[in-house]
């Protein structure tokens, strides 16, 4: 035999049978970051916001990897008789327990490296995930890792079932951190795990008893492969010696519900063992982590631990009874499904909530400064975390029933529920699902397993049964989602052609009203006390003419504010002969720099400026329909009455503003994450004063649309050119926005004008006809 | 007598496969019904659609009254059903198991598991991973009969078994037929069979290719053995009555597996100028099985008429 061939060829199955498990982990790993990419995206292909949960991910994959690795290249073979063949086979035992030692560790190593080039590909805020990280802790995490490898690999050895190796797995990871702390502790009376130890003294843990577990992995493989030991009997056999003492004696029979709670527990006692004993290191872990705030590590390891011994417990409902299809006893003698069904919950569940009911009976008993340990959390701790057993128990004991392998099942599970808890936990935040819509989607796993259990027993996993677990599926993905969509399904948003053209709208430039000379000497006085009229009027007409003319600072409501009761006033005044010149002169300026003002804010992207043109407008018109406006103003009539005619101008300025105003919402809104999309201001106008409808909850997307729907309507109605007597648009505007239209210049009855908070409440009013008509009727 | 089993026009297609292309059968109550055919023939097949573990794709079947597609638990819990591979629980011992599966049945089960065990001597306090494949056979047989089914289903059942328990169990059959009770048994062990059925069925490439009583198809099939005296001599057709299940030439021998043979054929065929000699006599089951299996092939790949399903009677039993 060539012995280099022969290693080859060893070294090649072993290979061959590892990738499976490293593909899988590769493709759940894509998945996990994939998810926690998308929650911190702003779902429009910008990934700026990558989160710490990536550095999770990456170190999670190596550690599912060291815990299944064991199980796959040594208890699967055990289970499928081949490593019998394999010992038979002209290959020395030493080589095949080292093979698959070295394999292993070298895949370990693969899915390190894996893993983390993966990590180098995400950055938060322009910095790379490897900045700042604690690296003794990192080396801390690798260590354990092949600690896990080592161990996992010696129980696969001595431990008949795959899935029982992969459990005792749980309490086992935990042992370095035990001796660690033990060492460290100088305090007899601090309780396990309550130190933190430094990096070094783990470390050094980690190494002994990694050592160890290689050796106990080395022994247990050579005796697993050699020939079975007999006791040194000497004497034959007699029929007496076959009997047993209890044979026969069972006592009363068992009903069948009994017989089957016995059936599975007897049968998955190394199992549940294993696992009670992680879901109490959890719960420890956790109390300890509540009194000594330092230890971090340990509320990690706690989370770990318990999520794991749940999920587990979950997987093994149904795998239990996968090995060698032994189900099939019970479907060839007609045993109930249903009856099979529960029975197999019974004890995973009654174990999570023996412990369960232990911790808070403990932790209700134990004081931390005046309070129990119980009412010291926040009462969303233990309502959160009973979620999230519920949850993770349901999904795993799903995956177990899909799930032919008990590895692939113990190595998926975990990412599966990871998976299902971020999704749910996005549907409140980002779809705004409400809970008891969860809570009525948290059976369906359940109904999932119960409906298919007929099907499972008899062995038939064809197109039903996947039919019904992916339609099951499907139902609890799109459950959640049912008012999300209703949203986007029933609530109208803005149409992609008028979205298409507020984004393509192109206008020319406005014109802006000419220089005036200004007269720079005149200052504002600081008090508010005046001289005198003129001195007043000099002062806010060089203040306006610099607001429109230079950089505008300061309000313009209140130049307009200012300037109209100054208007209104000189031409009160021009009854008063002995000023009347003074006056005249005086309106007619203030009616040029309305003007102007009215130019200028024409010219503004903001819409809020193009109301505020509106009212200066209407003001405008009303003083040139008054009698003998045009004697009075003379030139300056002309000159206001064709602007206030110029519909297509003052048209074009709303679109604009619109386009403008809809441009920079759309910015704002996009650059944030999706949690975050609340823009409250549309052109000036703050939109969450406004009298909007709001759903039965509180919706980005329902807002979003609802926002879009009316900024349609806006141009829509801005397109028009002049106003509809019966035009639904602006009813529905005036629904949105929640107001009433005015219809004339009556708001000038008033000694103030109207302060625009809604747009277009002004736009096509009776006074634009009225205005038109300044022009076409002289009189 | 009623029928226990009904079978009409059962197909069962898989994708590439037509594991059962029409089946017909019905068998009475208290009778022991083997069902023969080589390997893939469709035996398990029609065995999983009767314990409703594989539903059809056409046609009916009915088990003790029940639809197995439908009530399939109700017949597993009345009818002793033991597959081709037993699923049985490794860390149980051999009582255990017993003990475990009498919450399951009625009383009484215990004591006829125990009677069992003990008759087919497996050790009761061993573990079932222990066992040898002869003891764990034994095992699921026990477990099989101690409820006292109305219905045996048995599919390869005394496969590694020794001769000796084999016999055993046979006779056991015999006994448990004579008490009204049907057995319904798909082996390879052909001789066995014959020394137990009262009627036969041989599944070839998902059809019967026979269905008879046993002892109404020894006296029907024939081997009829011509030797030539001239190779190239031609033989007669036979009669339009008589159907040929297999024809085999070696050398100078041609050799037939007939239905319904004319007894006068042979004397005619002897007179024949190239004949030297015509023998006739009845086949073995084994002989038979042959001729309606390789027999079947040889005469579809030469493109000779295919032998329809020979039932001797519409409904056997």
């Amino acid at each position: 035999m060539n012995q280099n061939l022969a290693l080859r060829r060893l070294v090649w199955k072993e290979v061959r049978q590892i990738q499976p498990l490293v593909v899988l982990l590769f493709v759940l790993g894509l998945l996990l970051h994939t998810l926690v990419l998308l929650s911190g995206s702003d779902w429009r292909g910008n990934f700026q916001y990558a989160q710490v949960q990536h550095f999770y991910v990456f170190l999670g994959l190596p550690g599912l990897f060291a815990v299944g690795v064991g199980a796959l290249l040594v208890s699967q073979e055990k289970e499928q008789r081949t490593m019998f063949w394999l010992a038979s086979l002209p290959i020395s035992p030493h080589r095949i327990v080292m093979t698959k030692l070295l394999i292993s560790l070298g895949a370990l190593a693969v899915v390190w490296t894996l893993s983390g080039l993966a990590l180098s590909t995400f950055k938060v805020q322009g910095e790379s995930l490897w900045l700042n990280r604690d690296f003794g802790s990192f080396a801390s995490w690798v260590m354990n890792s092949i600690f896990v490898l080592l161990a996992g690999t010696a129980l696969a050895w001595k431990l008949n079932s795959s899935f029982a190796s992969l459990a005792c797995v749980v309490p086992v990871a935990v042992l370095p951190l035990l001796a660690a702390n033990v060492l460290a502790s100088n305090d007899a009376r601090l309780p396990l795990f309550a130190i933190d130890p430094s990096p070094a003294s783990l470390l050094v843990t980690q190494l002994l008893l990694s050592a160890l577990a290689i050796g106990l992995a080395w022994r247990f493989g050579l005796q697993s492969l050699s020939a079975a030991r007999v006791p040194a009997i000497t004497k034959p056999a007699r029929p007496e010696d076959l009997k047993h003492a209890n044979t026969w004696n069972f006592g009363p029979l068992l009903a069948p519900q009994s017989a089957l709670v016995w059936q599975f527990t007897r049968q998955s006692r190394v199992l549940l063992v294993a696992l009670l004993a992680g879901l109490f290191l959890g719960t420890w872990f956790f109390v300890i982590g509540k009194f000594y705030r330092g230890t971090d590590l340990v509320v990690i390891w706690a989370a770990i631990l318990a999520l794991l011994a749940i999920i587990w417990l979950g997987v093994c409902s149904f795998q239990g009874d996968r090995l060698h299809n032994r189900i099939r006893f019970l479907a060839d003698r007609g045993v109930r499904p249903r009856t099979v069904w529960w029975t197999r919950h019974l004890a995973p569940l009654g174990m999570i909530a023996i412990v369960g009911t232990a911790w808070m009976v403990f932790s209700g008993t134990v004081m931390v400064g005046s309070i129990s340990l119980l009412l010291s959390f926040d009462p969303i701790v233990p309502i959160s975390l009973i979620c999230f057993a519920i949850v993770a128990y349901c999904f795993a004991q799903w995956v177990g029933q899909v799930t032919t392998s008990p590895i692939v099942a113990a190595v998926t599970s975990p990412i599966v529920v990871v998976a299902a808890l971020f999704y749910l936990s996005n549907t409140i935040m980002l779809l705004g699902t409400p809970v008891w819509l969860l809570v009525l989607c948290l059976p369906i796993p359940l109904i999932a397993t119960y409906g298919a259990m007929n099907l499972w027993m008899d062995g038939q996993i064809g197109i039903r049964f996947w039919l019904w677990h992916a339609g099951l599926l499907c139902a609890w993905l799109l459950i959640p989602a049912i008012p999300f969509l209703a949203v986007v399904s029933t609530i109208d948003s803005m149409p992609a052609s008028i979205a298409t053209e507020i984004a393509t709208f192109r206008s020319p430039s406005p014109s802006l009203p000419a220089r005036v000379n200004v007269d720079s000497t005149v200052v504002t006085p600081p008090s508010q006390h005046y001289v005198g009229l003129a001195e007043h009027w000099k002062v806010l007409q060089s203040d306006v003419s610099k607001y429109v003319h230079g950089p505008r600072e300061g309000l313009l409501l209140e130049r307009i504010q200012r300037l109209i009761p100054f208007a209104i006033l000189f031409r009160t005044n021009l009854q008063v002969p002995e000023e009347k010149s003074e006056h005249l002169q005086r309106y007619q300026q203030s009616i040029e720099l309305l003007t102007d003002l009215v130019r200028r804010c024409r010219a503004s992207s903001r819409l809020l400026d193009q109301d505020f043109a509106d009212v200066v407008e209407c003001f405008l018109v009303k003083e040139l329909l008054l009698p003998n406006a045009r004697q009075t103003l003379g030139a300056t009539f002309e000159t206001t009455a064709r602007q206030l005619a110029d519909r297509d101008s003052r048209a074009i300025a709303r679109q604009r503003a619109i386009a403008a105003g809809w441009q920079q919402y759309q910015q704002q809104y996009y650059s944030r994450r999706p949690a975050e999309r609340s823009v409250d201001s549309f052109g000036g106008y703050t939109i969450g004063g406004l009298n909007r409808k709001a759903g039965s909850f509180e919706n980005l997307v329902a807002r979003q649309r609802r926002f879009g729907r009316a900024v349609a309507d806006l141009w829509e109605l801005a397109k028009l050119r002049e106003q509809g007597a019966t035009d639904e648009r602006l009813r529905k505007i005036a629904d949105y926005w929640g107001y009433t239209r005015f219809n004339d210049t009556t708001p000038f009855v008033l000694p103030t004008p109207i302060i625009p908070r809604v747009p277009g409440r002004l736009w096509f009013a009776s006074w634009e006809s009225q205005a038109a008509k300044l022009v076409t009727d002289p009189q | 007598m009623s029928d226990v089993i009904s079978i009409k026009g059962l197909e069962v297609h898989f994708r590439g496969c037509d594991a059962l292309r029409g089946v017909d059968l019905s068998v009475s109550s208290g009778k022991v019904f083997a069902l023969l055919g080589e390997n893939g023939a469709g035996k398990t097949t029609l065995i999983r659609v009767m314990t409703g573990f594989l539903r059809q794709s056409a046609g009916e079947c009915t088990v003790l009254g029940l639809n197995p597609a439908r009530e399939a638990q109700e017949i597993r819990r009345r009818i002793g059903y033991v597959s081709d591979a037993p699923a049985l629980y490794e860390w149980m011992r051999v009582d255990e198991i017993g003990w475990f599966a009498s919450s399951f049945y009625s009383d009484g089960f215990l004591a006829q598991y125990r009677d069992a065990i003990d008759r087919f001597e497996v050790p009761a306090s061993r573990k079932i991973r222990y066992l040898s494949k002869g003891q764990r056979a034994k095992v699921a047989l026990a477990l099989a009969l101690a409820h006292d089914p109305e219905l045996l289903i048995l599919d390869e059942p005394t496969s590694g078994l020794d001769p000796l328990v084999r016999r055993e169990f046979l006779e056991s059959m015999l006994d448990r037929a004579a008490t009204g009770r049907t057995i319904f048994l798909s082996s390879h062990q052909i001789s066995e069979v014959e020394r137990v059925a009262d009627d036969i069925a041989i599944l070839h490439q998902g059809k019967f290719s026979v269905i008879a009583p046993l002892n109404e198809l020894r006296d029907a099939i024939s081997e009829i053995t011509v030797s030539m005296s001239d190779p190239l001599a031609a033989l007669p057709d036979f009669e339009a009555t008589t159907e040929v299940l297999s024809e085999q030439t070696e050398g100078r021998q041609r050799r037939f597996v007939v239905r319904g043979l004319v007894p006068e054929l042979a004397k005619q065929w002897e007179q024949r100028p190239g004949v030297a000699n015509v023998r006739v006599r009845h086949v073995t089951l084994d002989e038979l099985f042959v001729a309606c299996t390789r027999g079947a092939r040889s005469l579809e790949e030469n493109g000779k008429r295919k032998p329809s399903t020979i039932e001797l009677k519409k409904h056997v039993g």
